[in-house]
């Protein structure tokens, strides 16, 4: 397993306006992340103050460097920069380097003067809330940072598209990516498509994949049509042959009561033992690790998915979700995997 | 000069991973050739919600859009033969199979590269190209639970939650990085390194998209579910307003006395009394008041909308992220624009086999006789 540096000898620079939202400036971050994992010399304005936690800056700083010049010297000297739309407008196209990602909240006709919005009325706006939750409850936000981190692979994609174009020297490359466009692109399932008379929308007790409780925490039922017969095989739970359950129109009309059977099946059984199971019967379920049981977990282990955040080994967190392997190092994980 | 112009991709992906990483190379310029087997189709062309026979599915027709397609049967030594001499006209292969797929096709990283030193090969999958779960079948929800994605998200106190099958929410997000892994991975090639195999595990993606709480947790906090709650917003949370629309707002710690004037609150500091207050005055109004009322004060504030909501919004907050092809149906666009090349739709979704004969013979060199014999042993599939 080789870890190649594409982008070594490039030097990138994160500037985001002191008025803007902090969506913004962790969608750069998360670009700017991925970008120094992959070789680049990621430079980060020093200043601005930063509404998210430690631990988050912590996590998006990981192998940049922060930097004390002016706005024009940092920007002057980067072979990319990821910007907001008020540094475009201060330094004008020229005064920016030739690759360059402008980041906005809105797109469309509000892209250059979008009343105030945050991540999550975004996420409002896109729908995304409307998806999750429990029906009689408030929409639910995905946790994390979900909508700004997923803003941040669209300027990463671009980006990486730019860098490898064959456009002549010094011709500019601009990058438009804003969090609505990019969460409604994520979201495109729940638009009316033709042919689909019910819009989609958050189901809660009533959804066919739904979080239950287990013996020991939480396991995710998860099941497509063919998985059926193996789930009833694997749960061995008498109630599931009853004949309302048997075709896919009885379960939907039913499913809340086959939950509740379900649920009554896995609290008799651990998470590793559901685990255990859905690996036994080729079943989708997954029970739900917390991250103090993701660190521990054998599959996470093997992969060598953690690693140090700075100097502290003990400080740890994903690393780069990128495995370049070519034939030998792809064996010798092979063995590794075998012996685990 | 579109960014990815010169860049040839041969599409085995399915579904939305795979299918949806091939599709972004295409809307960057890349030639994108969709492979499909006269005894495999993608399953999108089969999930429809539609009676109507020989209807291309929605689903299907809004992943697909930009590509060419051929059939070739991969699973007979002939039909390899042509998949690796069209890999030697190709830059990148991308697939998202169950684990072992590939190489029960014989179609191996190793003899992908040997067709062609410079190849890259993208496995997008749900755990990875090895370890103890990467054969676990999964889908995207799977995948929020063993990453921890669920671990954070749901209501405070209450039990962990996942976007469901209709958002798959890791499914969407791995097309992002995946193109973008690709693309850097081109540049990697010109650069002079070689082709690569590049391990793309949807749960390592997850799991890195909550970095932060690892980071948290590693270092003893207790990391757990906050509802709509974030740090350095006293008041985030969704409210529902007297026509029965919920609204969502953000209220910043620089904008509370603000709100506490404008909701007669009184003292900003007690955030019980803001809630009722901020719950009650949404209450008093049509949700389009109450954002109107909020966005007045400073305040971001959105309809929580639905799907009727998210298209009423279309060209005024967001612009390319759908599409209509010429036919006017609705497919995907774009997550992002580029001003000097443009992305844009050029070609609808293919049929199966649409351009089996034309990429036979333009790309891989076979002459017509050869492509009808073929097709007439069953190798190849051409369109009806």
């Amino acid at each position: 397993m080789t870890a190649r540096r594409p982008y070594a000898g490039l030097t990138v620079a994160e500037v985001i306006s002191d008025a803007a939202d902090d969506a913004l400036v962790l969608a750069a971050g998360m670009a700017g992340r991925i970008l120094a994992d992959l070789g680049a010399q990621v430079l980060c304005r020093q200043g601005r103050e930063r509404g998210f936690d430690d631990s988050t800056e912590l996590f998006l700083s990981r192998g940049k460097a922060m930097s004390n010049e002016s706005v024009g010297e940092l920007l002057g000297r980067a072979d990319v920069a990821l910007v907001d739309g008020a540094v475009l407008r201060e330094r004008g196209r020229a005064g920016l380097p030739p690759v360059t990602a402008v980041l906005s909240l809105f797109g469309g006709a509000l892209a250059e003067s979008g009343g105030p919005a945050s991540a999550f009325t975004a996420a409002a706006s896109a729908g995304l809330l409307a998806m999750v939750g429990d029906p009689q409850r408030e929409p639910l936000r995905l946790g994390g940072h979900q909508e700004a981190f997923a803003l941040g692979l669209s300027a990463y994609a671009g980006l990486a598209a730019a860098l490898v174009s064959a456009r002549p020297e010094g011709v500019p490359v601009t990058i438009r990516a804003s969090l609505l466009e990019t969460l409604v692109w994520l979201n495109w399932k729940a638009v009316p498509l033709e042919g689909y008379e019910v819009l989609p929308a958050r189901t809660g007790a009533a959804a066919e994949w739904q979080v239950l409780r287990c013996a020991d925490g939480y396991a995710v039922l998860v099941y497509q049509e063919p998985d059926w017969p193996r789930l009833k095989a694997a749960l061995a739970e008498p109630a599931l042959e009853e004949p309302r359950f048997a075709t896919r129109a009885g379960r939907l009309g039913h499913l809340a009561e086959l939950a509740a059977i379900i649920e009554r099946r896995f609290l008799t059984l651990t998470r590793r033992e559901i685990h255990d199971l859905a690996r036994q019967h080729r079943l989708p379920l997954g029970p739900v690790w917390s991250p103090a049981d993701a660190f521990h977990e054998p599959h996470n282990r093997a992969r060598g998915l953690f690693e140090p955040l700075g100097s502290d080994s003990g400080v740890k967190a994903p690393r780069l979700p990128l495995i370049w392997l070519d034939q030998a190092a792809a064996r010798r994980v092979d063995v590794a995997v075998g012996a685990a | 000069m579109r960014l990815l112009e010169g860049c040839r991709v041969l599409d085995l992906g399915i579904i939305t991973a795979g299918a949806a990483t091939a599709a972004l190379l295409a809307d960057f310029g890349a030639e994108v050739i969709k492979v499909e087997s006269p005894t495999y189709r993608d399953p999108f062309r089969v999930w429809s919600a539609q009676d109507e026979p020989g209807a291309m599915p929605p689903l299907f027709r809004a992943t697909n859009r930009n590509k060419r397609a051929i059939s070739i049967d991969l699973k007979r030594p002939e039909g390899q033969a042509i998949l690796l001499r069209l890999v030697r006209r190709a830059d990148v292969v991308v697939e998202n199979f169950r684990r072992g797929v590939m190489e029960g096709l014989g179609l191996s990283f190793a003899r992908l590269r040997e067709a062609n030193p410079d190849i890259i090969l993208a496995s997008i999958s749900s755990q990875g190209e090895a370890g103890p779960d990467a054969g676990h079948v999964s889908y995207g929800s799977t995948l929020e639970a063993l990453s921890g994605l669920a671990w954070v998200t749901g209501y405070e106190g209450g039990k962990p939650e996942v976007s469901g099958r209709d958002v798959n929410y890791p499914d969407q997000i791995v097309a992002l990085f995946a193109a973008g892994a690709i693309a850097t991975a081109l540049r990697s090639v010109r650069n002079g390194e070689g082709g690569s195999h590049l391990d793309l595990s949807q749960r390592d993606l997850a799991a890195f998209m909550i970095g932060d709480r690892f980071a948290a947790a590693s270092q003893g906090a207790a990391v757990s579910r906050q509802g709509n709650a974030q740090p350095h917003y006293p008041l985030q949370d969704c409210f529902l307003a007297a026509d029965s629309i919920w609204v969502a707002l953000s209220v910043p710690t620089s904008a509370l006395p603000l709100l506490s004037d404008g909701l007669a609150v009184g003292d900003s500091d007690r955030p019980d009394a803001l809630r009722k207050a901020v719950a009650a005055a949404t209450a008093a109004r049509s949700a389009r008041e109450a954002v109107s009322f909020f966005v007045g004060l400073g305040m971001p504030a959105a309809i929580v909308n639905d799907g009727n909501g998210m298209m009423a919004d279309w060209g005024e907050a967001w612009q390319h992220a759908l599409q209509r092809d010429e036919q006017g149906l609705i497919v995907k666009g774009f997550p992002l624009q580029v001003d000097e090349a443009p992305l844009a739709i050029e070609r609808p979704a293919p049929e199966v086999g649409a351009e089996t004969y034309a990429v036979l013979a333009e790309i891989a060199g076979y002459s017509r006789s050869e492509i009808a014999g073929f097709a007439a042993a069953g190798i190849v599939e051409t369109a009806r």
